[in-house]
């Protein structure tokens, strides 16, 4: 009966699953082993796979985990399973209501476990912890950075950062400071991923195979995790957060029975933590269903270990006692024949056999891959030669399918590309090539990854103003890239100032404002010079009485000293027997009135500003809005970590200008070098997305041309190799591991296939040849075993119109963040709302915030309490 | 939870109130400045000192309430309503609670608006569920101005008779029969905003009152917006209420004497 309702449900909704599919969605007891090939239709298995569960089985949704790699994976997952079930009640007459299932990242689900009081039996919220991205925990290493190096008996001296770069097998700028922070955050991360206690760090510390460099860097790890523990928050970073919740639970001894039934998405890409969590949190129910695809495991250098999907069989069988059914998606449902003919060939041309184990390879290779279209026509294209004809010819046809609707936007043509970048201010030769021929062509792209994100016009102009403003001319670093940059920001605030008069005058009227503060703040500290006063020591209100009297200061500053706000203030806090220092009132009486934020806001008046707000009013061209709203991400996260307000002290031996250009900006420079693959990264209206091969992962387009099939061959990671050597020493080595000297071929072979199988419609290769050009080795014996076309004899009528809706899925709105905000400003709503900026007054939104999250936990403690 | 005393419950009030204000201040890397926090626990308190025996009745709080499968009136694009509420149900009845840190005047003013909201929740609840529903009801945690004088001047039998004065829920009730066209003014709303319409209110409406607010829009909304120096409509607002020409368009920038103290004194609490 059940069953036979799922299959109205099937047919009701158009879906004809394959006996597999239909395997797996009806699959629900024990665990479950999904190994999915690209386009095989996982998401919908998963999505009637848990309303199955849900709607037959009596599954509470709270019940069930759905781990995912993605933000927007999870979303659509959520979306689609709302709509699913709101169509099983028809029939049922039940209602299902999800809110409470855990589906999301393993990051937000680890925050929702910390939070979650099944399990722990006193239900008072645990203590949470402060959340720290890339850019907080750079600066966090970077403000406690010495005592990290004296941890180790290192300084802040070239020498030893050269000691510790050297062991990254870093060369290029190898006695940088930067890079040697850059370098232990990625050691102390991978030390969390691996789930390494302290104590195991000292045992390795201990062994004879660890030299100075290693036993150095373990010793920082320990007290780096040491310093994250706060006074009043602990501070977590994103590997640890995951260790920090894997403790949580494994505290409670009935955790594993608090989810009836695990699944996780995109298994291929799980480190050795998340593969315990997802293992303790399944001890007691053993429904267990993995997900993934060995072909398109692509993070490894985030830890990720696709030998654990590889190997789940014997995974399973060790911590669950579980032999897991295999089931194999393998009918692809996205791609036109030659696509899938053409990356499943691609895959035959390495070698994958396990020389150790005979019979054994590093791969799947007994998946049947096969096309679910039968359109045999010309789908894979391959355009070879000089960079400049290449790109020409490319960008002319993006153009032609655009003009003669063959894809109804610019975003439905992406361009993947293995690296984005070349040198430090920007995208690497293949790129360069394919933004020039687009700019020539007069096509929008957007690629805020291919170049550091402060090349990007929105941020060369921003920073230029700023640096105008606070008459940065040349930065104090020695880093010539960084001054480079620094020069040409200012040429381009210098452009946009030529053509706005009212600009200079505003600029002017800015350089006022710093002079009257920085010189007042001089007479009074001079002042309390004189009179031999500490800055530290207490004020009163006689002290203001007496700084009021200096002659030579402005009379709006006296009138501050003199003030019934201030020495109220002051008044208030003795009598509660608190203290007010003297540099408190320095700073207070020569405070400017706006801060950083502001500024950018006030910027936002004039002429260049205003002309990108209104495309985007009107639903044009939109990414400078998205450029805008980092930036104030970025501005308001310097004043998270400096005072906010600025005074004639910050003026004074431009602690302003060093701190924010070169302490903060420069460290975004430095950041900004390594490409950060985020695929939640927006893609905007109109333009042609360039994007990193990691960025597309889990997603598709019409037509994807692949920008580049260029490799250079890389040693392995010292990481990797110091982790395999730790494991080996552990006694708990891996039971499959890929031999280091082809993990960088292998990831290769699957950066190259995840690629091409992202294609609908059409696959573009281009092959640049010439000197410097080195065509990947697999990738050139496909193209000599197969005959692909050129553009130049491309049938466009055998090309399929795209109405591509696959991207959009059904997005939730609310009554308070959404309607009437909206009600109220539209303009508001997209600024804040949809491009995220950061609003500068946020005073109101932490008085809220606090009553709210208190009113919250006392009601939670008064139901948790009569149940 | 009965065992508990008064004192015993203020004192885990706050225990969570000073945990919440660390973690805002660890991760927002601001604070607010001693007066004002100190108004914030009274909030806390006062509002539990009220609401003692409504609180004590929740049965479920901060459920989540989702309507799938929505499409918009025209473009057909479909979409998701959420909302989050808490539930109190007992044998005389199930009732519906949102609740809101706005005042009870600005409740009363626009209360439309929240019974669109409570109306929409109650369907999800009741038609779409399954549940008993028996009504609805707003409830602000805003202290009037007159329970938050008493407080300030420490007087006790004035902070009493305030108190008991204070009438914190305003029932809302329901009515099937609206939601449809309520969803349909939602779906409008979802429609303009997936299809990126995002021009600013017309000058006409900043220049005039808002329903329940002494000031004009421009001043009580606008003036509290980042992005007004950019806006077309502010700019003319600003043309045509004080004269003001692109060439002086920045002295309007500056802040109050009032504001800039405020904000200057909040910003530099940090310690």
């Amino acid at each position: 009966m059940a069953d036979e309702l799922l299959y109205t449900l099937f047919e009701e909704q158009k879906f004809k699953p394959n006996e597999s599919q239909k395997n797996a969605i009806l699959h629900l007891d024990g665990s479950l082993y999904l190994v999915a090939g690209p386009g095989s239709g996982k998401t919908r298995v998963l999505l009637w796979r848990t309303l199955n569960l849900i709607v037959f089985h009596d599954v509470r949704p709270d019940e069930i985990f759905l781990a995912t790699f993605t933000e927007k994976a999870a979303l659509q997952l959520k979306q689609g399973l709302q709509g699913l079930l709101s169509i099983a009640s028809k029939y049922t007459g039940k209602p299902y209501d999800i809110a409470e299932m855990y589906v999301g990242t393993l990051h937000s689900l680890c925050q929702k476990l910390l939070t979650d009081r099944r399990f722990n039996s006193s239900r008072e919220r645990n203590r949470r912890p402060v959340i720290m991205d890339d850019l907080d925990q750079y600066f966090f290493v970077n403000s406690n950075w010495r005592e990290i190096l004296s941890s180790a008996a290192l300084d802040t001296k070239t020498e030893d950062y050269g000691f510790l770069n050297s062991w990254f097998n870093q060369n290029m700028g190898k006695n940088s400071k930067t890079n040697a922070i850059k370098n232990c955050i990625s050691f102390f991360n991978r030390m969390s991923e691996e789930d390494f206690s302290d104590e195991l760090l000292k045992s390795a510390m201990a062994s004879a195979s660890s030299d100075a460099a290693e036993k150095a860097l373990f010793k920082m790890t320990i007290k780096y995790r040491e310093l994250l523990k706060g006074e009043h928050a602990d501070r977590v970073d994103f590997a640890n957060l995951q260790q920090k919740a894997l403790e949580y639970i494994s505290e409670d001894l009935l955790s594993g029975q608090v989810f009836k039934h695990v699944i996780v998405d995109e298994y291929q890409d799980t480190n050795t933590i998340q593969q315990k969590i997802y293992l303790k949190l399944s001890e007691g129910s053993k429904n267990i269903c993995v997900v993934g695809d060995d072909d398109q495991a692509l993070y490894r250098f985030r830890g990720a270990t696709v030998e654990n999907f590889i190997d789940f069989q014997n995974i399973c069988k060790a911590n669950l006692n579980e032999s897991p059914t295999r089931i194999d998606l393998s009918i692809n449902y996205r791609s036109r024949k030659q696509i899938v003919q053409t990356y499943t060939d691609f895959m035959s041309k390495c070698d994958w056999a396990d020389d150790g184990h005979p019979g054994k390879y590093f791969r799947f290779v007994d998946k049947e891959i096969e096309a679910f279209s039968t359109d045999e026509r010309t789908s894979v294209l391959l355009e070879s030669g000089k960079k400049e004809d290449i790109t020409a010819t490319i960008a002319c046809m993006v153009k032609l399918l655009k003009e003669s609707g063959k894809i109804t936007d610019y975003n439905q043509c992406a361009f993947l590309f293995p690296t984005l970048r070349g040198n430090y201010d920007g995208m690497s030769a293949s790129v360069k090539a394919f933004s020039d021929a687009f700019e020539k062509a007069g096509i929008p792209y957007y690629a805020p990854r291919a170049k550091n994100i402060l090349y990007t016009e929105e941020f060369l102009v921003t920073f230029g103003l700023f640096a105008k403003i606070l008459k940065v001319s040349s930065s104090s670093s020695n880093s010539q890239e960084f001054n480079d940059w620094l020069e040409k920001a200012i040429a381009k605030a210098d452009g946009i100032i030529s053509e706005d008069s009212l600009l200079d005058e505003f600029i002017i009227e800015k350089w006022t404002d710093i002079e009257f503060v920085k010189r007042n703040y001089k007479v009074l500290a001079d002042s309390c010079t004189e009179k031999n006063w500490d800055l530290k020591s207490n004020a009163f209100e006689q002290t203001t009485k007496v700084l009021a009297g200096i002659p030579k200061l402005d009379n709006e500053i006296k009138k501050a000293l003199n003030g019934s706000s201030l020495n109220n203030y002051i008044r208030n806090k003795n009598d509660q027997g608190e203290e007010v220092s003297l540099q408190y009132v320095l700073n207070r009486v020569t405070a400017l009135d706006w801060t950083l934020l502001d500024l950018f806001y006030q910027l936002n008046s004039f002429h260049y500003y205003v002309e990108k707000y209104l495309l985007a009013e009107r639903g044009e061209e939109d990414s400078a809005m998205y450029n805008f709203g980092m930036i104030t991400q970025y501005i308001s996260k310097y004043m998270e970590m400096h005072l906010p307000i600025l005074s004639g002290r910050s003026f004074q031996e431009n602690v302003l200008p060093h701190d924010f250009f070169n302490s903060f900006l420069y460290a975004l420079f430095r950041l900004g070098e390594t490409e950060v693959e985020d695929a939640d990264d927006p893609f905007p209206k109109g333009c042609v997305p360039f994007l990193t091969v990691h960025q597309s992962k889990g997603l598709e387009f019409p037509v994807v041309v692949l920008g580049s099939l260029q490799h250079k061959a890389k040693n392995p990671r010292p990481l990797d190799v110091l982790v395999r050597k730790m494991l080996k020493e552990q006694g708990n080595p891996p039971g499959i591991a890929e031999p280091l000297d082809k993990m960088d071929t292998f990831d290769t072979m699957r950066l190259f296939y995840v690629a091409v199988s992202r294609a609908k419609n059409l696959c573009i290769l281009t092959q640049m040849t010439g000197a410097g050009y080195s065509t990947f080795g697999p990738m050139k014996d496909l193209i000599a075993s197969q005959k692909f076309e050129g553009i130049a004899s491309f049938d466009f009528d055998s090309f399929p119109t795209s109405n591509d809706k696959s991207g959009e899925m059904a997005h939730v709105y609310t009554y308070t963040t959404d309607y009437l905000p909206y009600k109220n400003c539209p303009r508001n709503y997209m600024v804040f709302k949809k491009y995220g900026f950061v609003p500068s007054r946020s005073q109101t939104m932490f008085f809220g915030s606090l009553v709210h999250e208190t009113v919250e936990d006392l009601q939670n403690f008064i139901v948790g309490g009569l149940k | 939870m009965s065992e508990m005393t008064d004192a015993e419950i203020e004192l885990k009030l706050r225990d969570f109130f000073e945990s919440n204000f660390q973690y805002l201040k660890e991760s927002s890397g601001h604070a607010i400045d001693g007066y004002m926090r100190e108004k914030a626990f009274q909030q806390v308190l006062y509002y539990w000192k009220k609401n003692r025996a409504l609180i004590e009745k929740i049965t479920r709080s901060e459920v989540k309430l989702s309507l799938p499968e929505r499409v918009t009136p025209n473009d057909k694009i479909s979409y998701t309503i959420e909302g989050i509420v808490d539930i109190v149900q007992e044998k005389d009845g199930t009732w519906l609670y949102d609740l809101k840190t706005h005042d009870i005047d600005r409740i009363k003013a626009n209360i439309t608006q929240y019974k669109e909201q409570l109306y929409i929740y109650s369907y999800i609840w009741k038609k779409l569920q399954g549940n008993e529903l028996d009504n609805t009801a707003v409830i602000s945690t805003t202290l009037p101005d007159r329970l938050e004088a008493a407080i300030r001047k420490r007087k006790p039998e004035l902070i009493e008779q305030e108190l008991e004065a204070w009438q914190p829920v305003i029932p809302i009730g329901y009515k099937e029969e609206e939601v449809e066209k309520i969803i349909n003014n939602f779906g409008e709303v979802v429609e303009k905003i997936e299809k990126s319409e995002f021009c600013p209110p017309d000058v006409d409406v900043l220049l005039n009152k808002p329903a329940g607010m002494k000031s004009v829009f421009a001043v009580h909304i606008c003036r509290n917006c980042d992005v007004r120096y950019s806006c077309s409509s502010y700019e003319k607002y600003l043309e045509v209420s004080k004269g003001a020409t692109r060439n002086t368009m920045r002295k309007y920038m500056k802040p109050s004497a009032e504001e800039r103290d405020e904000f200057i004194q909040g910003n530099m609490e940090r310690e």
